[in-house]
């Protein structure tokens, strides 16, 4: 079987009404398109949208869009954590979710003394409008009680404008990198540290409970492709990890369905291909694609990855890491000198433009009262 | 020579334009947390160190952070390149009401992942009082407002005793805890009230105390791992550029390609569109990375 790069999929969707607003800021923008729009009043709600300039005539174009932001939380809403210091103090319930599909799927940020982050293995574009459906401005009113402070007569009854579009269709494509996804770093040597590898052994009953046959072990590994010699301490999944990962993102995708109060958008299609030369595989070539239309579909994928990280021997990379880290301690004293010094310098400079201050004032006096003597 | 290109075409790539009242924080590998508000960051959008990276990744090297510290350097060769390179961004620009164009931004809803996003706002419950000043202590307090007041979990929401608290006349009666360690309390404050506040005090549960009496405290959100309370979302404003970048590449560069799907800037979605020869490309509106300027500034 050859060996896959990445995975680049599409998606198409299908909806009715507008399901991602931006803010009332856009009406300066939206007032140069067709739609107009009022930059007096800020009771409008505008739908996010792509701006094109017209090359004719210059003119300032839209399409309606949901933003990847708002499609990654739907893809991943139900499983996320919330960031809050009840979470991230207690040691077992963060472990219990940067375990996870989701976290190393989508990835993470916890700051504490030691920030545990990993980059997300998903990329995608927003998803932008393709039927020629025209967005209109429509108006509504409320009748809801308004809290004022005095008895001013005002009606209790609210107007706004809402911008607003019958059935819609949207694509959008994206990226499922494997290399990133394949290799869970220990390390805070590359800027990537990812988990307590103290905890790796509740970290391995954990992930093995949610993906099942996770035997990986921890160990310095380097990258196969860099010229970059230096090895990390992490893990790599194996390639049974990564179908099963890719698959639960897949059927995520699927299954993708934004609903709001008067509108929704929801998955209709899901194609991939699996990038094997990287010049030829392509997102304009348009061989190579395989449709996903349900979960059977999804039991059909499988592949094999290249192996982006190789395992370097331990006697030698702990020999070397000892030689960084002692380069990093030096490192932390020269920045915390400059710091220091840096500091003084600022001081020094504080005080002199305050010294100047008060002789230019001193001056000032002595040449006023000159000028007054002489009169 | 007729050279040949790689079109790299990106989409959706986050710039955020305004940094000067930002509460984010940036992580370094030596410094630590560092205010973002305090970083200079590149005046223009996408510079030759963002396109060196996407080389570095396309040739299958690590890239390095132009911004943070990093242990390791760039390869060379690859930054050279990346100054051959020419880049075009397709966003329309409006005006900025001060005679100069901006990117048009969008509002986007931020996960607050700081730890220290204390919500202002009060939320006093009896659960909340129990939990943070622990099961025993608040046994006592529930006897001592009981006795006092006449207000019990059962009968009355702890709304009730926290309208008592802030309806006593203000005043300058001081608990005194030894040295300066003080705390203005109520002037007609029950003795034994202020005996168990004493206690809390103590026990180092001050938050409770100044959470009743002053109404704009929010100590009580910031008890961690007991009642700590913050805020987890957060909004920002960005702009979402596409573009094309030109990379002039020889046919065994072509064969060392690695891969040609990455990211750019936050989150942007960047895939090889097509190889081309110089001759088949317009070259309208793009300009030499080279020529980009590197100034830096606080935005």
């Amino acid at each position: 079987m050859k060996k896959v790069k990445n995975i680049l999929f599409k998606i198409e969707l299908e909806g009715n009404g507008i399901v991602n607003y931006d803010s009332g800021e856009q009406g300066f923008t939206v007032s140069k398109t067709d739609l107009g729009g009022n930059t007096r009043h800020n009771n409008v709600s505008y739908a996010k949208k792509n701006f094109y300039e017209s090359e004719e005539d210059g003119k300032l174009n839209y399409k309606i869009k949901i933003a990847s932001d708002c499609l990654r939380k739907e893809i991943f809403a139900r499983d996320m954590v919330a960031q809050t210091p009840n979470i991230s103090h207690s040691e077992s319930i963060i472990l219990s979710y940067i375990a996870s599909p989701v976290s190393l799927l989508r990835g993470y940020l916890f700051p504490s003394e030691k920030t545990i982050k990993r980059k997300g293995a998903i990329s995608m574009t927003d998803a932008e409008q393709t039927s020629n459906g025209k967005s209109f401005l429509e108006f509504f009113s409320k009748s809801g009680e308004k809290v004022s402070e005095s008895d001013s007569g005002k009606s209790d009854t609210s107007i706004f404008k809402k911008e607003t579009i019958g059935n819609i269709t949207y694509s959008s494509v994206g990226n499922i990198d494997l290399s990133e996804l394949q290799f869970v770093s220990a390390d805070p040597m590359f800027d990537r540290y990812s988990f307590n590898p103290d905890l790796f052994p509740m970290y391995k009953t954990l992930l093995n409970a949610k993906i099942g046959n996770f035997n990986s072990e921890l160990g310095y590994f380097k990258m196969g492709s860099s010229v970059n010699e230096v090895p990390e301490y992490g893990f790599k999944l194996s390639n049974e990890n990564l179908v099963t990962l890719t698959k639960e993102f897949f059927h995520r995708l699927l299954s993708t369905n934004i609903r709001r109060n008067k509108s929704y958008a929801s998955v209709t299609k899901v194609e991939y291909k699996l990038v094997i030369d990287p010049i030829v595989d392509t997102l304009k070539n348009g061989e190579g694609w395989i449709t996903l239309t349900s979960n059977e579909d999804l039991e059909k994928l499988n592949f094999s990855t290249v192996d982006n990280y190789v395992e370097v021997d331990l006697e030698e990379s702990k020999k070397l890491r000892e030689e960084i880290d002692l380069l990093k301690k030096e490192a932390g004293a020269k920045a915390k000198a400059e710091n220091i010094e840096n500091a003084g310098k600022k001081k020094a400079d504080n005080l002199a433009k305050k010294l100047k201050k008060e002789a230019d004032a001193l001056a000032k006096i002595e040449a006023d009262a000159l000028v007054n003597s002489a009169e | 020579m007729n050279r040949k290109y790689l079109v790299l075409k990106f989409r959706d790539a986050k710039l955020f334009p305004s940094t000067k009242y930002s509460k984010d924080k940036s992580f370094d590998l030596i410094k630590g947390a560092v205010d973002r508000k305090i970083l200079e960051t590149f005046d223009e959008p996408i510079t030759v160190h963002q396109i060196s990276n996407i080389l570095h990744v396309i040739f299958g090297e690590r890239p390095v952070s132009s911004v943070r510290l990093s242990l390791y350097d760039k390869v060379d060769t690859l930054f050279e390149k990346a100054k051959e390179c020419f880049l075009r961004i397709e966003n329309p620009k409006i005006g900025d009401g001060k005679g100069g164009d901006k990117f048009i931004t969008e509002i986007i809803q931020l996960k607050k992942a700081l730890v220290n996003s204390w919500v202002k706002p009060q939320y006093i419950t009896w659960e909340r009082i129990r939990r943070l000043i622990g099961d025993e202590l608040y046994g006592e307090f529930l006897i001592v407002i009981d006795e006092l007041y006449a207000i019990k979990p059962s009968t009355h929401s702890s709304e009730k005793l926290v309208t008592y608290f802030r309806d006593l006349t203000k005043g300058s009666k001081q608990m005194n805890f030894g040295g300066k360690n003080t705390l203005s309390v109520p002037l007609d404050l029950d003795e034994r009230m202020i005996d168990f506040f004493r206690l809390c005090k103590i026990k180092q549960f001050s938050s409770l105390v100044t959470t009743f009496f002053d109404p704009n405290s929010s100590e009580m959100n910031m008890a961690k791992n007991r009642t700590a309370l913050t805020s987890v979302m957060g909004i920002d404003n960005i702009a979402k550029l596409r573009g094309t970048i030109l990379v002039p590449v020889t046919d065994e560069e072509i064969k060392k390609i690695y891969r040609t799907n990455t990211t750019i800037l936050d989150g942007g979605f960047l895939y090889l569109d097509s190889i081309k020869n110089e001759s088949e490309i317009n070259d309208e509106g793009f300009i030499s990375v080279s020529d980009i300027s590197l100034t830096k500034s606080l935005k």
